[in-house]
């Protein structure tokens, strides 16, 4: 079961993802959190995958309902510490140059 | 509960009467006049004890015959109309509803005895009058003067008692449901009348949960039933396999459910080439089965109409697009087969690779194209070219196939695929899904399949080619 954690670094929301993102749930509960955060005001998002060990194509749709929300929003993403199975996802789909990714968080938030 | 009067106690009694109106006889001829009255009023007493007795049995009587007709009842309005026919004939009311109800709501009611009229004020009596309190206290309410009661919301101008009974599941001991009887007459109700009515309830009770688990299982059946139609329309969406001008294609494809959004589909364009796809819609069951049947149409139409395989693509993404939503979205590998120039032209829209097995044993895998389809109204497809020659084979996959999850969690994974198949020296079609088949039931062991599985093989065999 995934457990995510939000916090604000000033302007950017980072959320931090962790365990298997199959579709469940805590999807939904992303989406919404971020929704909840543009409708808040905010502008800018990083998602820490540094911590997700599986993604199936829900997980995967998920991150792309991210994006599609925060870029109507005239916003911007930051996809961090994207590795092992994310990566592989990313690049099958090839979808690594759709998205703005990082190896840190800390670098994602002075990107993004 | 009280019990049933005993016969014995009965007979005992009767004999008493017949003792005493003996003595009757013989003092009407010699004895006094007092002692005759008193032992008439004597006689009268026994009497009464008797009918009461009597009519306590007959109620019991009349009680198990309501519980056996209830148990044999099945529709929720036939059940109320028992359980109220029997309630007359053991407790006298001038008007009665009852009320079953779901979630702090009526969800049936059955009603007699009440002007049309008066029906709104008898909704209102849930939640705010006698039967909301009932409900809520799961308490017995009995009031011998509904004119003294605030609660009592008057849905019958002659109704002067009250008596109100909760139901309570068999099953979970929540109160679902309520029997009001209303009377005309002050007093009407006592406390046997509440026990009565009570285990007339718990009757009814059973036959309504009954009723309830019978009318779940058949709507799950019918589900089911329109579930199993739903899979044979699919499973008719699927090619039968073919073999033409040295090309073998043999499909198989497996929901992990009774319906996907998997498919796999080929088709002749010309009289030289021939389109195959696979595709594997994002998420399972009959959200994925609905976009499959769409993207299948869409692209046989595009596929028929438009030469370029980038276009193509192009439509049936806008198509996706306009009709879904972002999350909503399909991998893809779509090619065409020329087997005059012996050429393949392809493009993958983030699906698995596309693997070609070359006669001298070398494996290209075929990823080139761009992302998945239905995401974005901005992307292109690139198309490649590459040699499809006798000899060669293809096998197009699914994800479910590579991330089939054995027992011990372990993945099926692509260098199995690579390997395992690349190992078959002039496979014929059908034996690279077996050996495909084979492998991954080897490697899940008895797991189930967590995910829709798909394969697609086109073999170009060697001999029977004629160039």
């Amino acid at each position: 079961m995934t457990k995510h954690k939000l916090a604000v670094y000033g302007d950017v929301v980072v959320l931090h993802l962790r365990g298997k993102l199959m579709g469940g749930p805590e999807s939904t509960e992303v989406t919404d959190e971020i929704k909840a955060n543009i409708a808040g005001g905010f502008k800018k998002f990083v998602i820490d995958l540094g911590d997700v060990e599986w993604m199936n194509s829900m997980g995967l749709g998920m991150l792309i309902g991210s994006l599609t929300s925060i870029t109507n929003a005239g916003g911007s993403l930051y996809l961090a510490r994207v590795a092992g199975k994310i990566e592989s996802v990313l690049a099958m789909t090839r979808l690594s140059g759709i998205f703005n990714t990082s190896p840190t968080v800390e670098e994602a938030l002075t990107k993004v | 509960m009280r019990k049933a009067f005993q016969l014995t106690e009965e007979q005992a009694l009767l004999k008493r009467i017949h003792t005493r109106l003996e003595s009757v006889e013989q003092l009407l001829t010699n004895g006094s006049k007092e002692t005759s009255i008193a032992l008439l009023n004597d006689i009268h007493a026994s009497l009464s004890e008797w009918d009461k007795a009597e009519s306590e049995r007959q109620r019991y009587e009349l009680l198990s015959e309501v519980a056996f007709t209830l148990s044999r009842a099945i529709g929720l309005d036939d059940i109320l109309t028992q359980i109220v026919d029997g309630l007359a004939k053991i407790i006298p009311f001038d008007a009665v509803g009852v009320f079953i109800v779901e979630k702090n709501e009526i969800a049936a009611e059955y009603l007699r005895g009440y002007l049309i009229d008066a029906y709104e004020k008898v909704h209102k009596k849930l939640g705010k009058g006698i039967v909301g309190r009932v409900v809520e206290t799961g308490r017995t309410v009995k009031i011998s003067d509904v004119r003294t009661d605030n609660d009592y919301i008057a849905a019958r101008v002659g109704t002067r008692s009250e008596l109100a009974v909760p139901m309570f599941s068999q099953v979970s001991g929540e109160v679902i449901g309520v029997f009001n009887l209303e009377s005309n007459n002050l007093n009407a109700y006592e406390d046997d009348d509440a026990e009565l009515v009570a285990t007339l309830a718990s009757n009814a009770a059973i036959a309504i949960e009954r009723s309830q688990m019978y009318h779940r299982l058949m709507h799950q059946q019918r589900i089911n039933e329109e579930l199993s139609v739903a899979r044979r329309i699919q499973h008719s969406l699927l090619p039968t396999d073919a073999s033409f001008n040295g090309l073998q294609l043999r499909g198989f494809s497996a929901p992990s459910e009774l319906v996907g959004g998997d498919y796999y589909d080929f088709f002749p364009l010309t009289d030289k080439d021939i389109g195959i796809v696979i595709a594997d819609v994002a998420g399972k069951g009959i959200p994925a089965a609905l976009i499959m049947a769409g993207l299948r149409g869409s692209l046989r139409v595009e596929a028929r109409t438009v030469y370029s395989i980038s276009q193509i693509i192009d439509h049936v993404n806008q198509f996706l697009y306009s009709t879904s939503g972002p999350t909503e979205y399909v991998t893809l590998f779509y090619g065409v087969i020329d087997y005059e120039k012996n050429i393949l032209t392809y493009t993958n829209a983030g699906h698995n690779p596309g693997l070609l097995y070359r006669k001298d044993g070398k494996i290209e895998q075929l990823d080139r194209g761009g992302v998945p389809i239905g995401m974005f109204n901005d992307q292109t497809w690139e198309e490649t070219i590459v040699k499809f020659e006798p000899g060669d084979h293809l096998l197009l996959f699914t994800d479910g196939v590579t991330e089939a999850e054995s027992i011990s969690g372990n993945m099926f994974g692509i260098t199995r695929l690579l390997e395992s198949v690349g190992s078959l020296r002039n496979p014929t079609a059908d034996q690279v899904i077996q050996h495909v088949k084979t492998i991954a039931a080897e490697h899940l062991n008895g797991n189930a399949f967590g995910d829709d599985m798909t394969l697609l093989s086109v073999v170009y065999q060697q001999e029977e080619h004629d160039g």
